[in-house]
């Protein structure tokens, strides 16, 4: 659905009614770069899942860069301080993937979690973050674990966070950008835990890190119709044993924006289950 | 560094594709913006599979991409170059039914029948990577597809039936090996 | 009666079904076919004050644009009752999606290109977003003049009225007893309920595709009442029924969506103005969220009962949201108002039912019609009283549930189920008198029950043989997924002793299928199914007298059986019978068959209900006290077929139905925020999927054997979907104390009851 081009009505465009479009399909990330570069008006296509809504909803490209031969970004690697995950893997393949595993298992376990058998053999974790899309669950996970994006660029190599992207925070690089990679620091990570029970009207990510006084706690929130939300706290303990769940789990909640009130939770109703939720997280990470 | 032209196809050209279609080599010159969805209905005639949502949620329009159950309306048919494509139609056996068709219609996995095709291609990927799934996996897996009339309970029975024809049937021996994939199936 | 009804052998339609190969109205196509779409508004209410098509009328490849101003001849509007809804926008919009105007072009690409080319000048009007806006003093009023519209003639005790206040398109109402039993009541008790709406969301789109010549409009449709609509169509065209000519294809579910004109009548139009092309017109999913919906309700229960839980007199409120357009609205406020009395035994009923208008989706037919919404507030209000009293719920149902063979009001068909049977079945099968008291889990039982098989459905068949004995069945059911044509191909096969691999149903036409006023109202097993058994008796008949003239026996000596006629345990096989009296080509056998259910000059509805369709459910819940989220551990339900003529058919109406009542009881609505629907999409609109199940879901097929139609049968497919969100909320009262009155129960309206309980307590 889309409004007409001149405000009169409402349209809903149909597969059928997509026209013909430039199509480039580069096969090295270098190749990609240089496309890109040629070509600021390209849309970027990887699994199609979300871009094919995003036509569905009036998204006309004139030219398509289609990813798909850059096996390069299908890679998992882990150096033991930080996890690099290439924007293509699917849900799938990435979540199953044995470096993963090895590496950060709750992270593979709350990956393979998410959407439903058939659309995680075709959709990439690129795709899901890049979409913007409220509903979708990387943006949470990845947001807690406070991920790195990594992009290419017309203007070079740019880098933010997953969260300054779902912000659109000036960190996040704008226009049709290539997004490659993704980093999580694993080093000073202690414990992530992912709870989808409650969803779609909540879903919770939990990371615990160790920083320079303590843990730092950092969760997202994700709800159907609103961005996802990162709330922190620091407490001053070293294992998580010792952190006060209850404490740390409102004083996170209570940090949620009015704005996480939606037609599915108000604001009130969130903060509260998500307290109950995170309250939970530190419990069984204990 | 530019990148090279001649990988381009401009949008008024068409891009060669082919594949393996439910067992048969086929090939196809399509114009960039068709679906895989459109290429099988359309040009090769496999009426069987059907659109609805037209974004990948429903899962009525299902078929098997290198195995892989895929959503045909969220492909484009450039991407399934020199890839095997399996439809609903590809899973007769010969005149008769395939063993999860037959499973389906004793266990009256279906009603209206417009998300049919897309559950037997599930249920066929879904046994082919666990051939005695728990009712759990069955779940999970039937959990991709929309069905509005059944209420799920007698698919999932479908599915289970289907496992047990075919555990019956691999451990049968002197079975002909020369029928599979011998007929014409588009 | 043979042994062909009653068997789990597998649906006719199977193999087409599987293999992919059955043929939809979604598939259905011609050559030189256009393809049209339409533009929507996108304001809730506004006055059109100009409309300018010339670039679109310019552009290649369009063949046809329709507007208000290229009706020709065509009548404005369409509905049911009230004739409110326009083709295409005239003077006002009254709904975000309602048609402003369509388009036939060589492709759907080129008839969206040419509606990106049209000019709307809208003039904003003030919007009426719900019932209590609607309903307000100075609320903007949505049909200033009075649509043409009338009201039926009804029997003792109802009546209608139309508009009877502002926003308002129609009243029904509906008495009986006296008023002063509320004399002899020793509570009385007053509660509100709410109701929301689901979308169909049947998978296959709104489609069709329509030609139009000067004698002749041809739809090939998947629409589950071909007749109706043709008598739409040729009212709108004004033209001979017989000009009309509906083609009913396989139906990828309906649920009540697929009725009245939904997409026929703009390809008819379009088709005209394109001088005769075929016009195929297939809507996107998110364009059938805006094209038609379940009604959202309030129902206000005045309840009278004795001291020891006798019910004894009953007010009821009920305000249907009907969204824009009154469509089926009128038929759903006289079924909701019968319905309001729910399975149970009054001195007194007097029910009001009004339609609402807001600047939201109109509101049509869909499962349950009007009875989900009457069985929400009905079994919810008996636990409260129950709870309120300290009677046991399970007691005081029992206490007050008609008896079979027990009339609802005089006249009526008697209620042709045992109820208590039922209710003890799905009682015992989720062990609900020994239940043990577990914090946050708890057992709840619901039942309903509605008057089944449509009123004054009338149905007509025709059953043909031929001279090698293969039958041609003729009826104009649909076959939308609920298995009808294979249970009457059953029926007629069990009748003339054959096997019903030997019956064809022959293709649904309204020039050559005996008349049948619709497939709604689970009609298919009694309405259509006692004309299909009167015609196959009667072919049958016909076949034993030709035969007793060529054996020269008494035709009451004769039996017929696999096309043997049988004298004295001897075959005779018919075909040389047939041929040496008519030849090598051979002859057809000819008959035909009609039903209608009973005139009652006693009734409301001046005809009795065909039957009575009853469900029953038990469910089991695990609450969580901290989020309020609800986990469904078991769901028991159970319909009674009286007598099944296939098991699986009979089994899948009732979890289908099951599981639809799931869905709306947790989860599932439209969401409207103002005006705005926030989710008529396939990603956000959230319907039950395989993982939504309870991990032990169990149907209980029940054939009581009281049933009106062949063998004993009654009707199946909605029963099972009204007791579930009651005994779900039973279930969520008897874990956590708390009652809750309007659906879906969210999380958070559990938690927030929890809250209220503590407060209270």
């Amino acid at each position: 659905m889309r409004l007409q081009s001149r405000g009169a009505g409402l349209l809903t465009p149909t597969q059928a009614a997509l026209p013909p479009f430039d199509l480039l399909r580069p096969t090295s990330l270098a190749d990609a770069r240089a496309v890109l570069a040629d070509r600021p008006e390209a849309v970027i296509a990887a699994g199609c899942t979300d871009l094919v809504a995003a036509i569905r909803e009036g998204l006309v490209p004139s030219t398509l860069v289609s990813l798909r031969n850059l096996d390069e970004l299908r890679t998992v690697e882990h150096d033991g301080t930080a996890l690099r995950i290439g924007a293509l893997n699917t849900h799938h393949d990435g979540s199953a993937h044995p470096v993963l595993g090895a590496a950060l298992p709750e992270l593979a376990d709350a990956w393979s979690a998410i959407a439903t058998v058939r659309i995680r053999f075709r959709a990439t974790v690129g795709g899901n973050l890049m979409a913007r899309r409220y509903r979708y669950e990387m943006p949470v996970i990845l947001g807690a674990l406070e991920t790195a994006m990594e992009f290419s660029t017309a203007a070079g190599e740019r880098r933010c966070t997953v969260d300054e992207f779902v912000r659109r925070d000036p960190a996040a690089p704008e226009g049709r950008t290539l997004l490659h990679t993704l980093s999580v620091d694993t080093a000073s990570l202690v414990a992530f835990r992912y709870d989808r029970s409650m969803r779609p009207v909540t879903t919770v990510a939990l990371a615990v890190r160790r920083s320079r006084d303590g843990l730092r706690l950092t969760a997202g929130v994700g709800s159907e119709y609103r961005r996802a939300v990162l709330v922190r706290t620091d407490v001053p303990v070293a294992e998580v044993t010792a952190i006060d769940h209850a404490g740390a789990a409102h004083e996170m909640a209570g940090q949620l924006p009015d704005r996480v009130g939606d037609y599915a939770g108000s604001a009130r109703y969130r903060r509260r289950i998500v307290e109950v939720l995170l309250r939970r997280q530190l419990e069984a990470a204990a | 560094m530019s990148h090279d032209p001649d990988d381009e196809v401009p949008a008024g050209a068409a891009v060669p594709v082919d594949m393996i279609l439910n067992g048969a080599r086929r090939h196809a010159d399509v114009p960039t913006n068709t679906m895989l969805l459109s290429l099988l209905r359309n040009e090769f005639g496999l009426t069987g599979v059907r659109g609805s949502c037209e974004r990948g949620v429903c899962g009525v329009c299902t078929v098997l991409l290198d195995g892989k159950p895929v959503a045909s309306c969220s492909l484009f048919a450039f991407d399934v170059d020199g890839a095997t494509v399996e439809t609903i139609e590809g899973q007769r056996d010969g005149d008769a039914l395939g063993p999860v068709q037959q499973a389906f219609a004793e266990c009256g996995g279906f009603q209206c029948g417009y998300c049919t095709p897309g559950m037997i291609i599930l249920t066929t990927a879904l046994l082919r990577s666990e051939a005695k799934p728990n009712r759990d996996e069955i779940r999970r897996w039937i959990g991709s597809n929309i069905c509005r009339c059944t209420g799920y309970e007698m698919i999932m029975e479908s599915v289970e039936r289907a496992a047990e024809t075919l555990a019956a049937e691999s451990g049968e021996p002197g079975e002909d090996p020369d029928t599979e994939g011998e007929e014409e199936r588009s | 009666m043979t042994e062909v009804v009653g068997h789990n052998a597998p649906r006719r339609d199977a193999r087409a079904k599987v293999t992919g190969s059955a043929r939809y109205g979604y598939d259905v196509a011609l050559p030189g076919m256009l393809h049209a779409k339409v533009l929507r508004s996108p304001h809730a209410h506004a006055r059109v004050v100009s409309i300018d098509t010339s670039a679109a009328d310019a552009l290649d490849g369009v063949a046809a644009v329709l507007t208000r101003d290229r009706l020709g001849a065509m009548m404005t509007t369409f509905g049911s009752l009230i004739k409110d809804q326009p083709v295409v926008a005239v003077d006002t919009v009254r709904y975000v999606g309602d048609v402003v105007a369509a388009v036939a072009a060589v492709d759907e690409r080129t008839a969206l290109a040419a509606l990106d080319l049209i000019d709307v000048t809208y003039e904003l009007l003030p919007t009426v977003a719900d019932i209590a806006e609607a309903l307000a003093e100075n609320a903007p009023e949505l049909f200033p003049e009075e649509p043409p519209g009338f009201t039926p003639h009804y029997g003792p005790g109802a009546h209608a009225t139309l508009r009877p206040a502002r926003n308002v398109s129609f009243e029904y109402g509906h008495t009986t007893g006296s008023p002063d039993a509320w004399d002899d009541c020793d509570h009385i008790f007053t509660d509100t309920f709410h109701f929301p709406r689901m979308h169909h969301m049947h998978l296959e789109p709104y489609v069709s595709v329509s030609t139009a010549a000067a004698d002749r409009l041809e739809v090939w449709t998947s629409n589950q009442m071909p007749f109706q609509l043709r008598q739409e169509l040729a009212r709108l065209f004004s033209v001979a029924e017989s000009v009309v000519r509906v083609h009913g294809e396989y139906i990828g579910g309906g649920f009540g969506g697929k009725s009245n004109c939904r997409t026929e009548h703009i390809g008819l139009r379009l088709s005209q103005l394109a001088g005769g092309r075929p016009v195929r017109f297939c809507m996107t999913l998110e364009e059938a969220f805006l094209t038609i919906s379940q009604h959202k309700a309030t129902l206000t229960l005045k309840t009278g009962i004795k001291a020891d839980g006798t019910f004894v007199a009953r007010q009821s409120t009920v305000l249907l949201d009907a969204g824009a357009y009154s469509e089926y609205s009128p038929f759903v406020a006289e079924k909701a108002g019968y319905r309001m009395p729910g399975a149970y035994r009054w001195q007194h009923i007097d029910t009001t039912c009004w339609t609402v208008h807001t600047n939201t989706v109109p509101a049509g037919a869909f499962r349950g019609f009007g009875g989900t919404q009457a069985t929400w507030a009905n079994e919810r209000q008996l636990d409260l009283i129950a709870q309120r009293l300290g009677i046991d719920p399970f007691d005081l149902r029992c206490r007050n549930m008609l008896d079979l063979g027990e009339q609802t009001v005089p006249g009526e068909r008697p209620i042709d189920s045992d109820l208590k049977l039922g209710l003890d079945l799905v009682a015992d099968a989720i062990r609900y008198h020994a239940r043990p008291h577990v914090p946050g889990r708890g057992i709840g039982i619901a039942m309903a029950c509605k008057d089944g098989g449509g009123m004054n459905k009338l149905a007509q068949a025709r059953v043909k043989i031929d001279v090698n004995g293969n039958v041609y069945l003729a009826a104009g059911l649909t076959e939308m997924g609920q298995g009808g044509h294979s249970a009457l191909s059953q029926i007629a096969a069990d009748v003339l002793g054959t096997e019903p691999a030997r019956v064809r149903f022959t293709d649904v036409d309204t020039d050559y299928s005996p008349f049948d006023s619709g497939t709604n109202s689970s009609s298919g097993i009694v309405v259509t199914g006692r004309a299909v058994a009167e015609a196959a008796e009667r072919a049958r008949r016909q076949v034993l007298e030709f035969a007793a003239e060529s054996l020269d026996l008494p035709v009451e000596q004769l039996d017929l059986r696999d096309w043997q006629v049988i004298a004295d345990g001897v075959g005779h096989p018919l075909p040389p019978m047939i041929q040496q009296v008519y030849g090598g080509t051979g002859f057809e056998f000819s008959a035909e068959g009609q039903y209608k259910a009973a005139f009652s000059s006693e009734t409301p509805f001046e005809t009795q209900a065909a039957f009575w369709e009853i469900g029953w459910a038990a469910a089991e819940v695990k609450v969580d006290v901290e989020t309020g989220k609800v986990d469904v551990l078991q769901l028991v339900i159970s319909g009674d077929a009286g007598k099944v003529i296939n098991h699986l058919g009979a089994r899948g109406q009732d979890e289908g139905a099951a599981v639809m009542g799931l869905g709306q009881a947790l989860f599932e609505e439209l969401r409207y925020e103002g005006t705005d629907l926030l989710n008529g999409e396939a990603l956000n609109y959230r319907v039950p999927m395989a993982d939504d199940l309870p991990a032990s879901f169990v149907s209980i097929t029940q054939e009581q054997g009281h049933g009106s139609g062949p063998f004993g049968s009654k009707g199946l497919g909605e029963g099972g979907m009204l007791p579930v969100p009651p005994a779900i909320a039973a279930a969520i009262a008897d874990a956590v104390g708390v009652q809750l009155t309007e659906l879906p129960m969210t999380p958070e309206r559990v938690l927030d009851a929890i809250d209220r309980r503590h407060v209270t307590i």
